[in-house]
């Protein structure tokens, strides 16, 4: 699609303003419905899209993404934009800079339609943590699009947008794409610079593209990726350069990622996408990922260890919202909690409590440090399945899009949704999410292509078979 | 492991964080089986094997240089992060009293 929107461009069928009105008016026409952008932002788009014109115009060379309607998940900082994370405490808060992916964007001539809809602070699996109101499922309104990107993945699955932006730090790219029927990637941590995006849980996050192909999510990541001196996170590429195709492809299968309790209809449609990858060349291997089952509580301890840390910068300070004082007698301590109390949604306040307790005295030894000589172990069942096979093919999510409302009551179960996707944060590698079968109601379902650290060229060739 | 309303409280605290008493109650009977599922970690043996120390399987040191970023002498750039602040007074940042 991206290619396309460039050579039309190009051969002047029509111009990046008309383009961008275009989607300017469905992005805010579909949004009554679907709240998919937090803010639309269209006097920035308009500006952008008459720059690549003039670009055009003087017969300079177009970069691919010049003029190609995005959007970007409002977590990640564009300059003079607003950036809620989708909390109250950020309600009014308006970047005083670009993040390093949205500075490279700008460099290709990115035409901005908006900040999409997210879980607060990025927290959730379902978008419906949004203090700006949940976003929804365009394949029905009455579920969820997934989350924490969910108003990204609504958007691109909705033409609001031809590619977002998200960020996952447990499956927050992947889960929403299957969930909308679009391709995402997590990328291999230290790829993509995480400069400019609110931090969660700094050893899971990584920023990462959502888009209708395979081939443009690759064209997005490689206009974001790289190392940058703002990021020490990030590091210098090892691309595994592999040339791949079915005939010489090994496939894992790992059994722990077939439970008891999916879907039927989840588990059929990847069980044939197997079968369809095995009869397109490909050696289907049976493998073990043995502590796939202990991942999900290593994460759940890890995430909000980090997330209690990192969310202490918000304490009515600096910036964001600060609580009303009732009296003269307030101290600066009584402002950090009445701020935080007040302005914080339940799941950021659950997660920042359990943190805290989990880090604090006495339970670091028995509850991080635990997880982290886990994660050595799940670190290390990735390194050993990745000399025996080139990727791994899994479900995205146990289960099609849920309701709306479902799974808000009890945490567990929400937390329990993210068992397929958080192993691969824990571990650090790549993995993406390619749309390959509906429900028989309709529902889109993702099949979770893993690949080993820095494997994300073989993830785009075995995806890119696999979406057709 | 199950936390009572009490220790809900005195987390809250460290964490800074004021919560309603129906929050506190919520918060104790959710975070108490969220750690019952966590827990099973406990079982894993892990004698010899190191934490892992981040995202990253085999990570390297990054080092720089200790330069001053041009940043730092950008007055329009500080009037501007300042200015994000709820509260300010002549240029700085204003916050209730310490003690």
């Amino acid at each position: 699609m991206i290619e396309t929107i460039h050579q039309n461009l190009l051969a002047k069928k029509y111009s990046a303003l008309e383009l961008t009105q275009d989607y300017l008016k469905r992005a805010t026409e579909k949004n009554n419905e679907l709240n998919a952008f937090i803010t639309i932002t269209k006097t920035e788009a308009l500006q952008q899209a008459k720059d690549v014109d003039q670009l055009i115009a003087s017969g300079a060379e177009l970069p691919l993404l010049a003029g190609v309607p995005a959007s970007v998940k409002d977590i990640i900082l564009v300059e003079g934009v607003r950036a809620t994370a989708a909390s109250k405490i950020l309600a009014s808060y308006v970047a005083p800079y670009d993040a390093t992916v949205i500075t490279k964007l700008k460099e290709q001539g990115m035409v901005l339609i908006g900040k999409n809809n997210c879980d607060e602070f990025a927290m959730g699996s379902s978008t419906e943590n949004s203090a700006y109101q949940p976003a929804k499922n365009p394949f029905d309104i009455s579920r969820v699009p997934g989350g924490s990107s969910g108003g990204s993945a609504a958007a691109v699955a909705a033409d609001m947008s031809v590619y977002s932006l998200g960020s996952d730090t447990g499956g927050s790219i992947r889960q929403p794409a299957s969930f909308c029927g679009v391709v995402g990637l997590k990328p291999t941590y230290g790829a993509v610079s995480r400069y400019g995006l609110m931090a969660m849980a700094s050893s899971l996050d990584q920023i990462g593209p959502l888009a209708r192909s395979v081939a443009d999510t690759q064209i997005v990541f490689n206009a974001i990726k790289g190392q940058d001196k703002m990021d020490a996170t990030s590091t210098p590429a090892k691309p595994i350069n592999k040339e791949k195709n079915f005939s010489n492809l090994k496939i894992g299968v790992p059994k722990e990622y077939f439970i008891a309790g999916m879907n039927s209809e989840v588990e059929e449609v990847i069980k044939n996408t197997i079968h369809v990858a095995e009869k397109l060349g490909a050696q289907i291997v049976p493998v073990s990922l043995p502590h796939t089952e202990q991942a999900l509580a290593v994460y759940y301890i890890i995430q909000p260890a980090e997330t209690s840390a990192n969310l202490a910068r918000f304490d009515g300070i600096r910036y964001g919202q600060r609580a009303a004082i009732d009296n003269g007698d307030e101290k600066l301590i009584d402002v950090y909690k009445k701020t935080r109390g007040q302005y914080f949604g339940a799941e950021v306040k659950r997660r920042i409590v359990l943190g805290t307790y989990i880090l604090s005295a006495g339970y670091y030894d028995a509850y991080y440090k635990q997880a982290q000589k886990v994660r050595t172990l799940i670190q290390q069942d990735f390194k050993e399945v990745f000399n025996q096979v080139d990727v791994l093919i899994t479900p995205v999510a146990p289960h099609p899009a849920f309701k709306l409302g479902e799974k808000m009551s009890d945490p567990l179960s929400m937390y329990l949704e993210d068992v397929f996707t958080v192993p691969i944060n824990v571990a650090g590698v790549p993995a993406l999410s390619v749309p390959v079968g509906k429900t028989k109601t309709g529902l889109p379902i993702g099949a979770q292509i893993i690949g080993p650290w820095w494997g994300e060229e073989t993830l785009f060739a075995v995806g890119q078979t696999l979406e057709n | 492991m199950s936390l009572d309303i009490q220790q809900i409280e005195h987390i809250a605290n460290l964490a800074r964080i004021e919560l309603t008493a129906l929050e506190q109650e919520k918060f104790a009977s959710q975070l108490s089986s969220i750690l019952d599922y966590v827990d099973k970690l406990k079982k894993t043996p892990v004698t010899s094997v190191l934490p892992a120390d981040g995202g990253t399987f085999e990570l390297t040191n990054v080092f720089r240089a200790d330069a001053t970023s041009e940043d730092v002498f950008d007055v329009d750039l500080a009037k501007q992060l300042i200015a994000l602040a709820p509260e300010t007074d002549n240029g700085q940042v204003k916050v209730e009293k310490i003690f």
